[in-house]
């Protein structure tokens, strides 16, 4: 049997114009999501995960110049789309929780202007009725958890914590009926205390209502709790993806190895290494595998020539010239 | 024994600055560059004017009433006013008035509203009196209109340029003070400041040494667009007939003769006018360049 | 803070400013040359009428005592005696403020239309053709100065396309409408005659835009800057991205953080405007508080110039606290301080 994916990003590659020329952040990325399946993207910060997602939405800042690749959900190519069409995804297919609840916000509005408006776009409702928008609103608040719905609802955003805030963002992208969540890293600008509730919150919600989700992550212990696949980035590039479990206890790409080495452990004694380095300078980055100038494994073929993302064992694909019978 | 050593060395503070740098991210925007060429060719026509001027005794007391009001001609390329006088060359002398005007006033205003705002800002919390006592009359000052109570200072002394430049002088400090004093406090929270008064630096080091330099970027700003402000209000003084007085040429008071006479003898209000509009203009895109170069982003 | 409590603090600061700059006018009305007494009675009178006037006025006290006295009167209304119009200023006040208030208003609607369309076109097109429209139009804005737009306007509707009257504030053949608030416009509307309103109105246009297209060129490039900077903000693509329309979103999410800042700098422009008018009045021969100033300045009538700096200051201070009141109802976070 076929499963058809919801969302499929193909070879997709994003640059940003700028003053010093155009930095060519990403380099091709693939990316499948599974209708119901819960994805994990892990990499180290700055190599192009919220590119990705804002790409998918076609939410990129100006300067964005995606030149090549496609973005297929349910069958239909995003980059391409009317806007029109791309207006009914955003209500009603895919919803995005952002990174920073309080640059999410707008600042200078209430709370209520935001979500009705939001609520009233979400294409559920005929009628447009501001009563009706507040007690679905209240009842959204109720599904994440505030605990004082009717204060949150009027307040203005800097009058809340911040995770009362992302718990708002997270009410928001569930006003509509939808399919996909992206959620990109909606929990690394909250209190430690509370990024374990909001995760779970999360977590709760996408299975209650049967939805999918990327979640975008440093933290990787969340990653394997949540996901059923997980994807690494570098640089860019889609270097390796496996089921969670595999992916945790037998890495492959040297990178990965070096991602997990670096979460310092409770039983080590000793501190974690880092890796060496770091990311690439995407004006000018290495011209074959983007790892190379920080891998010890390095071959010579890595130099010249990326690896393309090759299924070396079952439903374990990874980018390394080490798994395709290259010799030094 | 002979050492060998450079004996022209540039001081630390001066390759602190970066100025080649500087001056690449200021050359890269043509606006700037047009603003600096602007500035300079009216600066040049004020220190010149005697030179460039075709008939430069026309700027003081002349008439030649054979010559009143004659248009535009190659003998006098703008035109000649109701006394036969050049208008082209009263305007490049109109020129020095309102740079001379520009210069004193930010002559005399920036050090002190500067040193003012530093010792405000400084001891904002240390000695209280001293911020209070000087913040409180520097908005006295920034209470009313600048124009308008120039205007006033300038009625009940008798009108000239001196007091038109003291006026204006008057007026214009607190916005240095201001402009300093919230720079300052804001500086002193940072912590290079605050790691040179644990170490024990002296006062007067803090304040010249580590504050100074940080404020000068904001300084040189607001100098530049002031250029133009202060241009402004002058010709607007003179313009009513409180600043300097005929026959005098300064481009304020030669646009005012000159309305007496629209619209038939246009020239000789207009190019004066075209004159005051070009100076500021100069100015304002210099002091955007010297903004986007010197004052960071934040 | 509450927002009444604010108010009563920024009131009671500007009048503590007042008082300031009310001792440094009178201060610098009474040290200079030239002796009060004697310009108030007239050079032709008698001496002994000049020292009559001068106990009547005061000024044989010393000087603290003399602004006591002054500052008295002022509390009770009453500004002193003008040379230049020979009675009461407070009567002048009266008689010239609300022309100015009226056109000075008009000026500053002008400004904020102008500079939003301005703004928000060059800040919506960025880069493109509006945008560098804008900045050309902002450019001569800030560089032609206010009596300097009154001339050439002069000069344009005066002799090539008179649609506009070029001086004072009614037609010839119009009738003013009976006083009863003083400004022309709210008394027509308030009699009902609207041909009188539409006539002043139609009076007012041209020295209302000589005003205001300085600060109009100036706040349209601050509205352009926070516009082209909020685009860039994560709000932004979170609203875009809940499927806002693109309308909704540039109307509202961007455009109302965005002009918050030019909001501020409005004090400012209230500055330049009541600046400017005074030299715009004179050249429109418009019947204000301005022309009556720069004549009362003209003629060194001492009573009449500190009651017209301390009007100004007193205009210029209410029109702060109701623009710091504007900026507060819009972005709360500053309210909050």
């Amino acid at each position: 049997m076929v499963i058809t994916p919801l969302l499929e990003i193909r070879n997709l590659h994003v640059g940003y114009k700028t003053h010093m020329g155009i930095s060519k952040v990403l380099n091709g990325v693939y990316l499948t999501v599974n209708e119901g399946e819960k994805v994990g993207v892990i990499g180290e910060s700055g190599c192009g995960k919220t590119t990705t997602m804002k790409s998918i939405h076609r939410i990129l800042p100006g300067n964005a110049i995606v030149s090549e690749g496609e973005i297929i959900f349910k069958g239909k190519d995003i980059l391409k789309m009317k806007k029109r069409e791309l207006t009914e995804i955003r209500r009603k297919g895919v919803t995005m929780i952002f990174q920073d609840p309080t640059a999410a916000l707008n600042p200078v509005f209430k709370v209520s202007e935001m979500m009705t408006d939001i609520i009233k776009y979400s294409g559920i409702y005929e009628k447009n009725l501001k009563k009706e928008a507040r007690n679905r609103a209240l009842d959204l608040f109720e599904e994440v958890a505030l605990s004082d719905p009717e204060r949150v609802f009027d307040s203005y955003s800097f009058q809340l914590s911040g995770g009362m805030r992302q718990r708002v963002c997270i009410a928001m992208s569930l006003a509509g009926v939808k399919q996909l969540v992206i959620a990109d890293e909606p929990t690394t600008n909250l209190d430690v205390t509370i990024q374990a509730q909001v995760l779970s919150l999360l977590k709760s919600l996408v299975n209650e209502k049967r939805l999918s989700l990327i979640l975008v992550s440093q933290a990787l212990g969340a990653v394997r709790e949540t996901a059923d696949r997980v994807y690494v980035m570098y640089a860019g590039d889609i270097v390796e993806v496996a089921k969670a479990d595999v992916l945790f206890t037998d890495p492959l790409h040297p990178y990965t190895q070096k991602l997990l080495d670096s979460v310092p452990r409770l039983t080590g004694g000793v501190f974690s290494i880092g890796i060496k380095g770091r990311v690439p300078n995407y004006f000018n980055p290495p011209s074959g595998c983007r790892f190379y100038p920080r891998c010890d494994q390095s071959l010579n073929i890595c130099k010249d020539k990326k690896s393309p993302l090759v299924e070396v064992k079952k439903d374990h694909c990874v980018a390394c010239w080490l798994y395709r019978g290259v010799s030094t | 024994m002979r050492t060998i050593e450079t004996h022209i060395s540039i001081p630390k503070w001066i390759e602190e600055l970066e100025l080649g740098k500087k001056w690449y991210k200021f050359s890269r925007s043509p606006l700037s560059l047009l603003g600096l060429v602007i500035a300079c060719s009216t600066i040049i026509l004020a220190l010149l004017a005697p030179f460039l001027a075709p008939y430069p005794q026309h700027a003081g007391f002349y008439h030649n009433f054979m010559e009143s009001c004659q248009g535009l001609s190659l003998k006098h390329p703008f035109g000649t006013d109701q006394f036969g006088r050049d208008v082209l060359s009263r305007t490049i002398f109109g020129f020095r008035y309102s740079l001379m005007m520009a210069g004193v006033v930010l002559l005399l205003v920036v050090p002190l509203g500067v040193i003012l705002g530093l010792i405000a800002g400084y001891y904002r919390e240390k000695i209280k009196i001293i911020e209070i006592v000087i913040m409180r009359i520097a908005d006295i000052f920034i209470a009313v209109p600048p124009l308008v109570l120039a205007l006033a200072i300038c009625s009940v002394l008798t009108p000239s340029v001196f007091h038109a430049m003291m006026a204006v002088s008057l007026m214009w400090w607190p916005w240095y003070t201001r402009l300093t004093y919230n720079v300052t406090s804001s500086l002193k929270e940072e912590y290079f400041v605050q790691a040179a008064e644990v170490t024990g630096a002296s006062s007067s080091h803090i304040i010249f040494k580590e504050i100074l330099p940080n404020c000068l970027g904001s300084i040189l700003t607001k100098v530049t667009l002031d250029v133009g402000w202060i241009i402004l209000i002058g010709s607007a003084l003179s313009f009513v007939g409180l600043g300097a007085q005929p026959p005098t040429p300064d481009l304020g008071t030669m646009v005012a003769e000159g309305g007496n006479f629209l619209p038939d003898f246009w020239w000789i209000s207009l190019f004066p006018a075209l004159a005051i509009s070009y100076t500021i203009l100069g100015f304002n895109l210099l002091g955007d360049g010297v903004r986007d170069t010197f004052v960071e982003e934040r | 803070m509450k927002l009444s409590t604010y108010v009563i603090k920024r009131a009671g600061y500007a009048i503590f400013t007042l008082i300031g700059l009310s001792i440094f006018v009178f201060v610098l009305a009474r040290v200079l040359p030239g002796d009060p007494a004697r310009m108030a009675a007239g050079p032709r009178a008698p001496s002994w009428v000049v020292e009559q006037l001068r106990e009547q006025l005061w000024l044989d006290k010393p000087i603290y005592t003399q602004y006591f006295y002054w500052l008295k009167d002022i509390i009770h209304g009453d500004l002193g005696y003008s040379i230049y119009t020979r009675r009461s200023v407070t009567q002048d006040v009266i008689e010239y403020l609300p022309a100015s208030i009226q056109l000075i208003i008009l000026a500053g609607i002008f400004e904020v239309i102008g500079a939003l369309i301005l703004g928000v076109m060059a800040g919506r097109y960025s880069y493109k053709w509006p945008d560098n429209l804008t900045r050309f139009i902002s450019y001569i804005g800030i560089s032609v100065p206010a009596f300097v737009w009154a001339i050439i306007f002069q000069l344009l509707f005066t002799w090539v396309m008179p649609i506009f009257p070029t001086s004072g504030m009614f037609s010839p053949l119009m009738i003013p409408p009976p006083e009863i608030t003083g400004m022309s416009t709210l008394d027509a509307l308030i009699t009902g005659r609207f041909d009188a309103f539409v006539d002043v109105l139609w009076h007012m246009v041209l020295p209302a835009l000589a005003l205001c297209l300085g600060g109009m060129a100036q706040d349209a490039r601050i509205i352009r800057a926070g516009m082209v900077e909020n685009q860039e903000k994560d709000y932004i693509a979170m609203a875009t991205s809940h499927g806002l329309p693109e309308r909704l979103v540039t109307s509202k999410y961007l455009l109302k953080p965005s002009i918050v800042p030019a909001v501020t700098v409005m004090g400012m422009d209230v500055a330049s405007l009541l600046g400017n008018a005074f030299l715009v009045e004179i050249v429109f021969m418009w019947p204000g508080f301005s022309k009556y100033g720069i004549n009362v300045m003209l003629s060194k009538d001492l009573n009449a110039i500190v009651a017209v700096v301390l009007i100004m200051g007193l205009i210029f201070a209410i029109a702060n606290i109701i623009v710091d009141v504007i900026v507060i109802h819009l972005d709360p976070r500053i309210g909050g301080k």
